[in-house]
C-alpha cells in the first residue's frame, strides 16, 4: 500500500474537521513522511491505522461540535444530490421539450409538389383566396406554379378520421380570406401577391413569393433558397434579423408588432 | 486486564506527556514533532508519533502551544515546528506543582503501608 492511501484514508476520516484544520494535519504527516522517507508499514507502526489516528484528533472535538459538522456534512451532500438531481430533471425536460417542439422534419428541403406526397393529412383545394388569417396556430406555406390554393390542416382537438369536418369547423372560409385558427397547416399558393395576416403564430414561408404580412405577437421565420428579397417592414417593437434587401428582389412587406423574424433553421 | 492497563497508562500518558512537552519546549525554544520524539526518547521516554501528534494538536487548540511552519530555503522540506505560547509559560508552574504534589502524595500512601 501507498502512503498516498493512507492520507487520503486519514483525510476521509477527519472530514468532520474544518478544512484548514484537517489540510494542516495531513501536510504535517506528509512533512513526517518525507523526512523519514516512510512507508505505508511505518506509518501505520508509528501512527496507528488512520482510523485510529482520525480518533486520537477528534477525541477533543466536542461531541456537539461533530454533530454540527457531522449534520452540516450530511446537509451539504444532501443538497449535492438535490441540486444534481434538479439539474438532471431541468435537463430532460429541456430534451423533451425540444424534440416536442422540434420541427419534425427540414420544411426547406420539399417544394409545393413533394411536401404534399410528405404530409399524410388530406390536401382541400380553395379557389379565390386573397387573404390569409392565421391566429394562434402554426402554417408552413410554400408557392407552386399552380393557380389554385391547397391547404393541409390538422386541428387540435379534431379527430384524425374526420379532417374535413375539423377544417370546416375551425378554419373558415370567409369572405375571400381564409381564417386559421388553433391549427397545424401547409399551405401551397399561386405565385401571386398574397396578404397573410398572423397573431400569436409561428409562420414559416418557404422560398415565399410576394407576400404583404400584417404579424402581431408572431415568430416568422423565411427560408430564400435562392431567391433575392427586397424586405419593406415596418417594425414595431420586434425584432428582425438582418437579411440582404435587394431593390430588384421579390417584395416581402407588412408590419410586425412585437414580432420575431428571421432566417427558417431546422 | 491487559486491557485496562493500556487506557489507564493512555490516560495517565495524555497529562504526563503534555506536562513533558512544556518543559522540553521551554527549555529547548522551538522545535519540531519528530524533535520533541527524540527528546524524550532521550529521556527513556517512549512515544508513538500517533499519540504525540494529536496531543500536539490538542495543546495548541488549548492556546499552550505555537506551531509555525518552517520552510528550509535550500534542500529540505517543511516542518512544523512548536514553541510555549505565554498561555503555556504561565500554565507550566501550576501543573509542574500539581504534578509533584500529586507524586509526594503517592510517595506519602506508598510510606505508609
Amino acid at each position: 500500500m501507498k502512503t498516498e492511501s493512507y492520507i487520503k484514508e486519514l483525510k476521509k476520516h477527519l472530514s468532520l474537521l474544518d478544512r484548514a484544520k484537517r489540510e494542516e494535519i495531513v501536510k504535517e504527516i506528509e512533512s513526517y513522511v518525507d523526512e523519514k522517507n516512510a512507508n505505508y508499514e511505518l506509518l501505520v507502526e508509528r501512527f496507528g491505522k488512520p482510523e485510529d489516528l482520525a480518533k486520537n484528533y477528534l477525541e477533543d472535538v466536542p461531541v456537539e461540535e461533530q454533530k454540527v459538522n457531522s449534520f452540516l456534512k450530511k446537509l451539504k451532500n444532501m443538497t449535492l444530490t438535490i441540486i444534481i438531481f434538479l439539474i438532471v430533471v431541468i435537463s430532460i425536460i429541456a430534451v423533451a421539450v425540444y424534440f416536442m417542439t422540434k420541427d419534425p422534419f427540414d420544411y426547406s428541403k420539399y417544394s409545393a409538389l413533394t411536401i404534399m406526397e410528405k404530409i399524410e393529412v388530406p390536401w382541400i383545394e380553395l379557389n379565390t383566396i386573397e387573404k390569409f388569417d392565421i391566429a394562434q396556430s402554426k402554417v408552413v406555406v410554400y408557392w407552386s406554379d399552380e393557380k389554385i390554393v391547397k391547404v393541409s390542416c390538422k386541428n387540435s382537438g379534431c379527430d384524425e378520421d374526420d379532417e374535413n369536418n375539423c377544417l370546416e369547423s375551425k378554419n373558415i372560409l370567409k369572405e375571400g380570406s381564409f381564417i386559421i385558427k388553433q391549427s397545424s397547416c401547409y399551405l401551397s399558393l399561386p405565385k401571386e401577391k398574397i396578404d397573410i395576416k398572423t397573431y400569436q403564430s409561428k409562420l414559416i414561408l418557404i422560398e415565399p413569393n410576394a407576400v404583404n404580412i400584417n404579424s402581431k405577437q408572431s415568430k416568422i421565420e423565411i427560408a430564400e433558397g435562392q431567391n433575392s428579397y427586397n424586405y419593406t417592414l415596418l417594425d414595431k417593437q420586434s425584432s428582425i434579423d438582418s437579411f440582404d434587401s435587394t431593390k430588384d428582389g421579390i417584395l416581402i412587406e407588412g408590419e410586425l408588432y412585437q414580432s420575431k423574424m428571421g432566417r427558417y433553421k431546422y | 486486564m491487559e486491557e485496562d492497563y493500556k487506557k489507564w497508562l493512555a490516560q495517565f500518558r495524555k497529562g504526563y506527556i503534555e506536562l513533558c512537552t512544556l518543559v522540553t519546549l521551554k527549555e529547548n525554544g522551538q522545535i519540531h514533532g519528530l524533535g520533541l520524539i527524540d527528546f524524550f526518547a532521550k529521556a527513556d521516554l517512549t512515544i508513538k508519533e500517533g499519540t504525540l501528534y494529536p496531543l500536539l494538536n490538542r495543546m495548541e487548540q488549548n492556546g499552550w502551544l505555537l506551531s509555525s511552519w518552517n520552510i528550509p530555503k535550500g534542500k529540505g522540506h517543511p516542518k512544523r515546528e512548536y514553541q510555549i505560547s505565554e498561555k503555556g509559560e504561565e500554565i507550566l508552574p501550576k501543573l509542574i506543582e500539581a504534578y509533584e504534589l500529586h507524586s509526594k502524595s503517592l510517595e506519602n500512601l506508598k510510606g505508609k503501608k
